[in-house]
């Protein structure tokens, strides 16, 4: 994350004024390093291999102390969220926030076919855990929407941007077009997590191998992308077709183009951003995945570095490893350099 | 109620009541009263409103002007009971045909296109596509020169193309916008009237359907040639269209300065306020994208104009039914 602030900010930063000891020009890679699954302690920075396009950056970590959170909890309500799993995700979200530092910053958002926001950023501590239902905003699920707005929301506080998402099913009413969703998100810096319920939909599909993230994508990929990526030759009930009858052109076939769910897109957004999609295998555990997300957070590592300004202007991809043997590091894919 | 109906030759002996049946219902349906009418319609078996409505067919040959109106409030009744009642659609639908059939003169054409034109707008309206499919083909068997069918009908593989993500509807709504498009230019014509399309507004949607084929080069040519816009929509989507086929050109500065324009005209669109911030965070101002969206938040009320441009023209439609009940409306004594 390429922060916005001077350098060498003071020590004694306070929730109303946060402040940050890194530098304007570098960029935040947070990391989450996990040996069979636990998470791996006491790493230093010369533990750690940061390639910036492939050009190896030297890194130093920044204490999480230095790092306040603003986190935007984004919660589907639609018609197909039951109220008792309202009420855990809220209580949930609650939890989350009470455990959380007064440095910290939360907000909490519902969606529907619209969204909205239930609490602006604030006191942690202070999270609604009773579910308000927005009768205004129900009658699909605008997942796309959502995320850029969510997105834009957290990005646009002071602290590190953290989006917790919960969802259980398709879009169905976003305007957001879906390669809109994606090209925007190159841009984010939030760590994203997706929550989804065991009866999420659109999980079974075949892996579906997404080429955003590619850097200056060149003219024939980009032509893929734009703005409806599941666009389908097929998916039209036969009782529409009869609208494809009379005059026609040629039908252009246009490769790469199969049908990923929602939730594989969701999936390719969280992922890339460094974060993980938590599936819970029981509704009561919906409390334990958001759990899972604050241990997770307290124990990733934060690395900073700095890019170089004489690289041109765009998204530059991220890998990083680790030297201790069997660890696996978990980080976002890249960020959009901006010289 | 007792209201002033052209009377005609009265049928055989053994149709008379099923005639007179029908004609008292229709009595209801002319004097303003369509719902009671068709709730009065559907209480009756099928079998029997269609041995009605035959006998009530056979007394009305269609030749005086008084005769086609009442033809034409038969068809309306029938349409109304196939669309908004959802009764037998297709086999009210038929019925329909067959009175404004019998009209002899170029009126009956005319009404018989209008009124199904009217269907197929309301039941877009309503999301009944299959249904909708079913008379746009009906329109085009029977107009399919006709520049309004030809117009609801890429309209209506427009909004089926974007809702489903099906590629092949936004390709058959493109070659019908193209068409008419070129046909407009080639006359010179600049008239909606009689639902002739409007240059400007097929510019919009073809640089929508460019853009989404996957050619932003070509799309933002088309916003070029559409120039200035008039309406509020169309201001917004042209700014919505142009700043989205500038960001996937990578002109971020133009896309921002495009999307901002939409934004301005309807703050409470997410279609404009995403775009915008979007635009905003690959400039670097998560701010600036943070403020677009929380004006959106603040403004919105639900409706994208998004929504508008894309089902607005084609639910509009549903008017023409609404003119051709008053022609058909009839005074109470």
């Amino acid at each position: 994350m390429i922060l916005p602030l001077a350098a060498a900010a003071l020590a004694a930063a306070s929730a109303a004024q946060v402040t940050f000891r890194v530098t304007a020009q570098e960029v935040l890679v947070d990391a989450v390093v996990t040996r069979d699954g636990r998470p791996v302690a006491g790493l230093t920075s010369e533990d750690f291999t940061l390639l910036d396009g492939g050009i190896p950056r030297p890194v130093r970590l920044v204490p999480q102390a230095d790092l306040p959170l603003a986190v935007l909890f984004l919660m589907d309500q639609s018609v197909s969220v039951t109220e008792e799993r309202a009420r855990l995700l809220f209580e949930a979200a609650a939890r989350f926030g009470a455990q959380l530092s007064p440095e910290d910053r939360c907000a909490h958002a519902v969606f529907a076919a619209g969204i909205r926001l239930v609490r602006d950023f604030g006191d942690c501590a202070a999270l609604e855990s009773e579910p308000a239902r927005d009768e205004s905003i129900l009658g699909g699920t605008a997942l796309w929407d959502a995320l850029v707005v969510g997105s834009a929301l957290v990005e646009g506080e002071s602290g590190r941007p953290v989006l917790v998402v919960f969802t259980d099913g398709q879009d169905t009413a976003s305007w957001t077009p879906e390669g809109l969703l994606e090209w925007g998100l190159q841009g984010v810096n939030a760590l994203i997590y997706g929550v989804i319920p065991p009866d999420a939909r659109g999980t079974a599909r075949t892996p579906y191998r997404y080429r955003a993230f590619d850097p200056s994508p060149p003219s024939v990929l980009r032509r893929q992308r734009i703005g409806m990526r599941r666009m389908n030759p097929g998916a039209a009930p036969d009782a529409l077709l009869p609208l494809l009858e009379g005059p026609r052109r040629d039908m252009r076939r246009r490769s790469g183009t199969r049908l990923p769910s929602e939730l594989q897109l969701l999936r390719h957004a969280v992922e890339g951003s460094g974060g993980r999609m938590i599936r819970t295998r029981d509704e009561r555990l919906l409390s334990a995945a958001y759990a899972e997300i604050l241990e997770e957070m307290r124990a990733r590592y934060v690395l900073a570095f700095e890019p170089d300004p004489d690289e041109a202007s765009g998204w530059r991809r991220l890998e990083v490893t680790v030297s201790t043997p069997g660890a696996v590091v978990r980080a976002r894919a890249g960020y959009l350099h901006r010289p | 109620m007792v209201v002033a109906l052209a009377g005609g030759a009265f049928p055989a002996a053994g149709q008379a009541p099923a005639a007179a049946a029908y004609e008292a219902r229709l009595e209801r349906y002319r004097s303003g009263d369509f719902v009671g009418a068709i709730q009065d319609a559907m209480a009756v078996p099928w079998r029997d409103f269609e041995d009605q409505a035959e006998a009530f067919l056979d007394r009305w040959p269609g030749r005086t002007a008084r005769e086609d109106l009442a033809l034409l409030a038969a068809a309306l009744f029938h349409l109304d009971l196939a669309g908004p009642a959802g009764v037998r659609p297709e086999d009210h639908e038929t019925m329909a045909r067959r009175f404004v059939g019998r009209i002899e003169d170029d009126r009956g054409a005319a009404w018989l296109r209008d009124s199904h034109l009217g269907l197929l707008g309301f039941l877009a309206s309503r999301s009944r596509w299959a249904d909708a499919v079913r008379v746009a083909e009906e329109l085009r068997q029977r107009f399919g020169e006709d520049p309004a069918v030809r117009l609801a009908r890429a309209r209506l593989a427009e909004v089926l193309g974007w809702g489903l993500h099906d590629e092949r509807f936004l390709d058959q709504a493109q070659f019908g916008y193209a068409a008419l498009l070129e046909e407009a230019a080639a006359a010179g014509a600049a008239s909606t009237a009689d639902g002739r399309p409007d240059p400007n507004e097929l510019r919009l949607r073809l640089a929508h359907l460019r853009l989404r084929e996957g050619n932003p080069e070509s799309a933002l040519e088309m916003l070029a040639a559409a120039g200035e816009q008039r309406s509020a929509l169309f201001r917004f989507v042209a700014g919505a269209l142009r700043g989205e086929t500038l960001l996937w050109l990578e002109r971020a500065a133009e896309a921002e300065a495009a999307f901002a324009e939409a934004h301005a005209v309807h703050s409470g669109s997410i279609s404009a306020a995403a775009g915008l911030a979007v635009a905003r965070q690959m400039l670097g101002d998560p701010a600036g994208g943070a403020n677009a969206v929380r004006r959106f938040l603040a403004d919105t009320d639900g409706a994208d104009a998004w929504r508008q441009f894309l089902h607005g023209p084609l639910n509009a439609e549903t008017e023409r039914l609404d003119r051709l009940r008053s022609l058909v409306l009839v005074r109470v004594r």
